[in-house]
């Protein structure tokens, strides 16, 4: 565990990472302190450019403030990049473990399964889902769940095949080993960092279905976010190009520093892999 | 024999998927809030007393469910998605109209990927180390990090609207009906440009990440010392042994994209009014015009089968250990 | 010794911080004739590969020169630029691997890349002599079928096939020095002794100078005409094969000549004759399909196995790879579960065990598996990876690490061994923790799944000594699976040779060594490499062997 720590902040990428994510964080912490006003009220005259009016990022059309909304936009993205991403693992690793450790027929089936479902166009999906069960928080973390597994199911299911195949696990079964305690205490151990790793990175590729959705005009009506931000300001681009550009850099911004943190997290817990 | 049976297990497959998605399409209409039947003529409030009751008698939705489920199939099977009571037209017929644009631009984008991802990632991995591939590898980690469809608006802003170089939204100008065949295309070149770019620009980087790690691993292989021993020059190398071991998995990679491809094309047809299946996902998602959606939804999820194929035989190629078996 | 072909001189390379020595190569002095095979012999880390790839220029990145010469047809090549290196590469000088799985590019065919040696060098040839060429090659290298071989991919050639286009391609351009690395380790024994035979002869014919790299002393007992030894990167001895084989002058050079296992008297069996283990009509098959299209192949691993071990018995299961030896063992111990048939422990019937019944059959009976770096769970200090069992059976955790300590020392590892990990062992000392770990657990029955292949010859000698002793003291029965006829005669008392899931001879050792009765077994014997000189040595010596 610390020579995972150390190899992870051994590395720029990792530290970078990680400062940009905090800088994500805090924006979602302190945006109720900072702007405790609804990000959806007029605060200013509409169509102000940044610094103008005392607007550091500008208005949009409507004068709300953008520094506002990219602030509150962030803990949006962050909820349901995180909790979709849990979801997905919950389901992802439950059914590729069960695959992997039970075999034969239950493995077919799960197997032709995930693949079917990897093969559907999954954001046309997503917004099949979200449209039809009506925007709102909880159905659009259920379709990014709903379409995030597949890919994580795969991972787990190797990931399990081949450390069962490992010959210390036949030998902790040898030794009279309970099953349970050679899936907990040596499977799974063994397994599970690609699959943290990758985890991690579902929670950028996540992020980006949620503002997409939002930019079709399917996020939360309630909350504020980047995606609905960047599509609002999306007709008036000719005029008013802050309004889409300051929520597309938060987004970038989040998604990089999430890459750049699993990144470093797979070269710390896969050293083998990372090697050349 | 053996063939015919694998095509046989490759139909079922396709059939098996068709099944399925069929069957999620029913499941939403159900599981919706409200009246199937409302849903089915589009929760716009705009659909009359009398043509709800042709969509409940049509799809028997008084009936039990897999009654219901089995008249659904029998439809899907026959491409009778529906009707449109919000364009007063068949949604097959819809769908059918907007196809061409949609396989233009994302066949275009399918191979400007693959064919940029396959040289950067080359470009990179062959100059591991070296500040090319430090250069290389930032790009695609910030391309791989941008949403699609703000990269989009990036680029109509520099483009479009700074250097007035491309044109900023549509499949043609409007003036096109009176051009020659060969200036008709090269406007639509002209006008395909921005949107396939912005589209391929996510998975040239996902492309290139793969390649260039691909061929630093292939160069490290066994064979290539082979190579080496025998006295061939580097370059040679590089064509003859290198490239295509690298790009296997990256061949592979781009058959399991392609969905996600499709899924982007929805939102860079949005952003730049390409009159395809995507922009029109978006105004059935604005207009609440679900059976618009839904069948969609079926026929991109088939456009994906279709184009899986295409990859498959790509694949068969590139790798003879598949080809010749 | 001048006027040779090639001649190192005083050779040194550094190898990167943190490796457990400073140079690769420490003022390495050899020379190769034209017409004579020189072996260098060492093993895992001595630095043999690192002198071949030192030659071609083919050195890992990590490996700096240091100083020293080396000269090859009067030029130097440690001055020279590197394309002048690479005219030589594949032309006058060539080089064949260790892993033919791997030395072939996988998408090309077969006869391409022997075609791509020559006109790589010669630009003079047309293509259509150049594929005539190819096809006589093939055909001096003892292919079958050379006209259709050339469009094969590597993948539809055996292990030994691909070998034989590796040395195609090196021969391509008539080269005056072949350097072989390692060329049959990876190959099955009668695999390895058709490789051979091919190289000496072809050496002979075309009077090349070859630089054969082994670890295996028996290979260089078979063909060499001159040995070096190397060891930790230095020169430890070199001359003639027969003076450094029958009167070696250095420790070392002895010591490896003793650890060769399978030589002095072959043990007798006999003893209590109850059977522990009977195995009656059992059979498995594998449905394997390689890759998504591909055909299913079925094959049989095993087909209707009669086998019976004694108490107190070592029985030596034999065969080459995809002979089912593997899987038996699996079988018995219920890690595979078989098709059909029986298998009986103590007269009771292990397939029809449940789950209780199954966890105290296998405290009972236990297994040391080969790779001594996949079978300790890289997480667990290895303490813990051997008092788990015995806590799985109910002992307190005090009582288990107590019995972990012991069984540490008493495999000869120290106690303190018990709190680090196992990547801070080597592969031997590994193996001693894994055949600590079974022991723990007191059993009657110990499988060791080929548990000395991976480990040098030194090593492999003290670590069959200790299986040896153990048993003694304990009273155990053992089946031991190997590929290696050599380490069966070390150890086993009756020896199984099977082939394709079959059973083909059984017999007590000092028979099947002395009048093997199939023609498979008979084969076996003669392809273990250097037999005909150990036999001869045991005859004039009185064996100095491990047994004496």
């Amino acid at each position: 565990m610390k020579d995972v720590v150390k190899t992870f902040l051994g590395r720029p990428t990792g530290i970078a990472g990680l400062l940009l994510l905090a800088i994500s964080c805090l924006m979602a912490v302190s945006a109720p302190i900072l702007y405790p006003a609804s990000p959806w009220e007029m605060s200013g005259i509409p169509f102000s450019a940044p610094g103008e009016n005392g607007m550091l990022l500008g208005t949009d059309t409507l004068g709300r403030d953008i520094a506002s909304g990219v602030m509150h936009g962030a803990r949006v993205s962050l909820l349901i990049g995180i909790v979709s991403t849990l979801a997905a693992l919950f389901v992802g690793v439950l059914l590729g473990c069960v695959a992997g450790y039970a075999g034969g027929t239950v493995d077919t089936v799960i197997v032709r399964f995930t693949e079917i479902f990897q093969t559907i166009p999954s954001f046309v999906l997503a917004i099949l889902f979200v449209a039809i069960l009506s925007p709102s928080l909880g159905t659009i973390i259920v379709a990014i769940a709903l379409v995030s597994w597949p890919p994580l199911a795969r991972l787990a299911r190797a990931q399990v095949m081949s450390v069962t195949q490992r010959e210390f696990v036949q030998a902790a079964r040898c030794q009279g080993q309970s099953p349970l305690s050679v899936m907990f205490r040596h499977v799974l151990p063994n397994a599970i960092s690609p699959i943290i790793v990758t985890g991690s990175l579902t929670v950028a590729s996540a992020i980006l279905i949620e503002a997409a959705l939002s930019f079709m005009g399917l996020g939360d009506p309630n909350h504020m976010s980047w995606g609905y931000m960047i599509g609002a300001g999306r007709t008036v681009i000719r005029q008013a190009w802050w309004m889409s550009f300051f929520p597309g850099i938060a987004i970038l911004v989040t998604v990089v520093a999430i890459n750049l943190v699993g990144e470093a997290l797979n070269d710390a817990l896969n050293p083998r892999i990372s090697r050349s | 024999m053996e063939i015919l049976l694998r095509i046989g297990f490759r139909i079922a497959g396709i059939v098996l998927t068709i099944f399925l998605i069929a069957v999620i399409n029913f499941t939403l209409v159900n599981a919706a809030p409200g009246d199937p039947a409302a849903v089915m003529a589009g929760q716009s409030g705009a659909a009359d007393e009398t043509f709800l009751k042709q969509i409940r008698a049509e799809y028997g939705l008084d009936k039990p469910w897999p009654v219901q489920l089995g008249t659904y199939l029998l439809k899907v099977a026959q491409f009778d998605l529906g009707y449109s009571f919000r364009q007063r037209q068949e949604v097959s017929d819809l769908i059918l109209e907007r196809l061409g644009p949609t396989l233009v631009l994302t066949l275009s984008a399918f191979f400007l990927s693959l064919i940029g991802g396959v040289f950067f990632g080359a470009l990179a991995g062959r100059r591991h180390g070296k500040w090319s591939d430090v250069a290389i590898s930032m790009v695609a980690l910030l391309l791989y990090a941008t949403p699609v469809f703000w990269l989009g608006l990036m680029l109509v802003l520099v483009f479009s609207i700074q250097f007035e170089w491309l044109p900023a939204f549509g499949y043609v100008d409007i003036r096109a009906s009176g051009f020659s065949a060969w200036n008709y295309a090269l406007d639509v070149a002209r006008h395909l440009i921005l949107p396939a770019v912005t589209l391929s620009a996510i998975y040239m980087a996902v492309y290139t990440r793969l390649m260039r790690s691909s061929l630093i691993e292939v160069s490290q292989e066994d064979h290539v010392k082979t190579a080496r021993a025998k006295g061939v020059a580097e370059g040679a190398i590089l064509r003859r042994h290198m490239l295509r071991n690298a790009a296997l998995p990256v061949v592979t990679m781009a058959g399991m994209q392609v969905g996600a491809l499709i899924g982007g094309a929805v939102v860079v047809e949005t952003v730049f009014s390409w009159p395809g299946l995507g922009r029109l996902t978006f105004d059935a998602v604005t207009q609440r015009d679900y059976p618009v959606l839904l069948g969609l939804f079926l026929v991109m999820s088939i456009l994906v089968i279709a184009v899986n194929l295409l990859t498959d035989l790509i694949y068969r190629l590139v790798d003879p250990r598949i080809a010749t078996q | 010794m001048s006027g040779g072909l090639l001649s190192i001189q005083s050779l040194s390379l550094a190898l990167p911080e943190g490796a457990d020595r400073k140079k690769a190569l420490d003022a390495v002095s050899l020379d190769v004739r034209p017409n004579e095979i020189v072996c260098l012999v060492g093993e895992s880390g001595s630095g043999k590969s690192m002198i071949a790839h030192a030659i071609l220029d083919l050195l890992p990145r990590k490996v700096r020169y240091l100083d020293g010469d080396i000269v090859f047809n009067g030029k130097k090549l440690t001055q020279a630029p590197a394309g002048e290196i690479r005219r030589l590469r594949g032309s006058d000088l060539a080089m064949i691997f260790q892993e033919p799985l791997t030395a072939l590019n996988p998408l090309r065919r077969v006869g391409e890349q022997v075609a791509e040696a020559i006109y790589t060098h010669r630009s003079d040839v047309s293509a259509k002599s150049i594929s005539q060429r190819v096809i006589e090659l093939f055909s001096q290298v003892g292919l079958p079928d050379p006209a259709a071989a050339v469009s094969a991919f590597p993948f539809q050639l055996s292990g030994g096939q691909r070998q034989r286009v590796m040395i195609a391609m090196a021969l391509a351009n008539d080269p005056a020095l072949l350097i072989a690395d390692e060329p049959t380790t990876a190959l099955d024994v009668t695999t390895q002794r058709q490789i051979l035979d091919l190289i000496r002869s072809l050496q002979a014919e075309r009077g090349m100078g070859v630089l054969f790299i082994t670890h295996d002393i028996g290979v260089v007992a078979d063909i060499a005409h001159r040995v070096v030894v190397l060891r930790h990167g230095k020169v430890v001895e070199q001359g003639t094969a027969s003076e450094i084989l029958n009167n070696p002058r250095d420790a070392y050079t002895r010591q490896l000549m003793d650890a060769v296992p399978g030589r002095g008297h072959v043990r007798a069996g006999g003893g209590k004759k109850t059977a522990l283990l009977q195995i009656s009509d059992l059979r498995k098959t594998f449905v394997v399909k390689q890759g998504l299209f591909a055909k299913y192949r079925r094959v049989d691993a095993a087909a209707g196995l009669e086998l019976s071990i004694s108490k107190g018995e070592t029985l030596a299961v034999v065969g080459e790879s995809g002979s089912g030896k593997s899987t038996l063992a699996r079988m018995i111990l219920r890690l595979i579960d078989a098709d059909s048939g029986q298998v009986l422990f103590n007269g009771e019937d292990v397939r029809g065990m449940g789950r209780v019944a199954l966890r105290e059959y296998r405290r009972r009976a236990q297994i040391v598996f080969q790779d001594p770096y996949a079978s300790l769970d890289p997480r667990l200090r290895v303490g813990d990876s051997i008092a788990r069992g015995p806590i799985a059976f109910g002992s307190s955790r005090r009582e288990a690490e107590a019995t972990a300590r012991k069984w540490l020392e008493r495999v000869g590892l120290d106690a303190s061994a018990f709190d680090r990990f196992p990547h801070e062992f080597s592969g031997g000392q590994r193996q001693r923790i894994c055949i600590a770990r079974a022991l723990a657990l007191d059993p009657e029955f110990l499988i060791a799944d080929e548990a000395v292949s991976a480990l040098d010859v030194s090593v492999q000698a003290q670590v069959l000594r200790l299986l040896s002793d153990l048993k003694a003291q304990m009273g155990l029965t053992m089946l031991f699976i190997t590929h290696d006829l050599r380490v069966a005669r070390e150890i086993a008392d009756r020896i199984v040779v099977m082939r394709n899931g079959c059973i083909v001879e059984d017999a007590p050792a000092e028979t099947l060594f002395s009048s093997p009765t199939e023609d498979y077994t008979r084969s076996l014997l003669a392809a273990v490499p250097g037999r005909k000189f150990f036999a001869d040595q045991d005859i004039t010596a009185t064996g100095t062997g491990i047994h004496a």
